[in-house]
């Protein structure tokens, strides 16, 4: 699950951007903290960055910083949740979340029903995991309570979901990041997932 | 905070605060805040603690001022002794005297002529460091980066017991970098001039290096 690291130096070449301005989204908090890796190499102490995660991003601000100010982009990527609502019906016609999981899940609320950001996101965070085939309903059902118990308990600081199993047997654990965790021989990991990704995955689209 | 009026806060004298939130702080003598305190403008004389966050749009200072918590504020002007037992984030810093920063300090713009000791980032677009006493950073980046020596301290030198006006990093990484009197490790940038009196272990620049005579670079790649 190692992911693949850029050296800045490399970075800076690929994308054409400069030290100035990777330290101004530094301090815009458009690049997270947890983003900047120091390792040590031969040539002294480097920085290295999660690659597939900081080209997205840095083609993100660059797309989004001609027609937004800095701060305006600092407020679309922020990992905070946004206040924003939905109703049932807009989730459904707009395909966030597909329909087995709005009638597995809420089925019992009318169509008007508005949910708010972390419903949604709930919702949103199960919809992936069944669409990848990872998880059945069932374990769906524990997860979001499992969400909708602790998720809160972060306060917005970034957390990582992971899903393992056992002999058969599912569970799941909300930890922060950056956290090591490890296990006995005989716990598979079936999917560890980034909430501060999905948040954002999910405000790219309903905003 | 924008539109409940909120009360000013006027100590003299030796004192002790508990914090909160204000309009105007005004310390004159010696003042211990236990808590965070916030406000819109902040000046103050003499010897000021907090022992929480501190948050304010303008912050003046004469004198000595720790901070035990973070550090969040428009600018920070004045001359003495700033100590941030944590990271600070500023929008702009034009101080004199002695700065420590036990943490990440980060900044639109850095302003400072005399010494400082910064455990973790210093971040600035603009950066113009005047050296009256020995400077000792792990890592600066950002825009344009200027580190002079003053003229006084020339003369100060033979008597200073501070140490040497000297700027020791580990890494100093931007677009625009002009050193002197600097020792670094790493010195990465487009354009990079090294001044007098600079011990450089490599510089790596991409549009154009100049170098002091009485400047020592090991290791030179452009790329």
């Amino acid at each position: 699950m190692e992911r693949e690291l850029i050296s800045k130096k490399d970075l800076l070449d690929q994308t054409g951007i400069s030290y100035g301005q990777l330290y101004r989204w530094k301090r815009k908090q458009l690049i997270p903290e947890e983003w900047f890796i120091r390792k040590s190499t031969f040539t002294g102490q480097e920085t290295f960055f999660p690659k597939d995660l900081i080209l997205a991003r840095i083609d993100k601000i660059l797309n989004m910083k001609d027609d937004l100010s800095l701060d305006q982009v600092a407020g679309k990527l922020s990992p905070s949740l946004p206040d924003y609502e939905m109703r049932k019906c807009d989730l459904m016609k707009r395909n966030i979340v597909s329909n087995v999981v709005l009638q597995r899940f809420a089925g019992q609320d009318p169509d008007p029903t508005v949910y708010a950001f972390e419903m949604i996101l709930y919702l949103y965070v199960i919809d992936s995991l069944l669409q990848a085939g990872d998880m059945s309903l069932e374990e769906g059902e524990r997860l979001l309570a499992a969400m909708r118990d602790h998720f809160p308990n972060f306060e917005g600081k970034p957390c990582e979901l992971i899903f393992l199993r056992k002999m058969g047997v599912s569970s799941f654990a909300l930890v922060s990041v950056p956290s090591q965790v490890y296990f006995d021989s005989g716990v598979k990991i079936v999917a560890r997932l980034s909430m501060t990704e999905a948040i954002e995955r999910l405000k790219s689209k309903l905003i | 905070m924008s539109e409940t009026v909120l009360p000013d806060l006027r100590l003299v004298g030796t004192s002790t605060a508990a914090g909160g939130r204000y309009n105007r702080v005004k310390i004159t003598g010696e003042c211990e805040v236990s808590g965070d305190l916030a406000c819109r403008k902040m000046s103050a004389m003499g010897n000021i603690s907090v022992e929480g966050t501190l948050s304010s749009d303008e912050l003046s200072l004469t004198g000595e001022a720790v901070i035990r918590g973070t550090v969040r504020a428009g600018t920070i002007r004045g001359r003495g002794e700033l100590r941030f037992a944590n990271a600070a984030r500023v929008d702009k810093v034009d101080f004199t005297g002695n700065v420590s920063v036990r943490g990440d300090l980060e900044a639109e713009r850095f302003l400072l002529s005399g010494a400082c000791s910064i455990d973790g980032l210093l971040n600035a677009d603009l950066l113009e460091i005047r050296l009256y006493g020995p400077c000792r950073v792990k890592e600066i980046g950002g825009e344009s980066l200027v580190v002079k020596r003053s003229r006084v301290s020339k003369l100060m030198g033979l008597v200073n017991a501070g140490g040497p006006a000297m700027l020791t990093a580990d890494v100093i990484e931007g677009d625009s970098v002009e050193l002197s009197n600097t020792e670094a490790g790493v010195v990465r940038g487009n354009r990079v001039v090294i001044g007098p009196d600079c011990a450089i272990g490599k510089v790596e620049y991409r549009t154009s290096l100049a170098v002091h005579k009485s400047a020592v670079v090991k290791e030179r790649v452009r790329i």
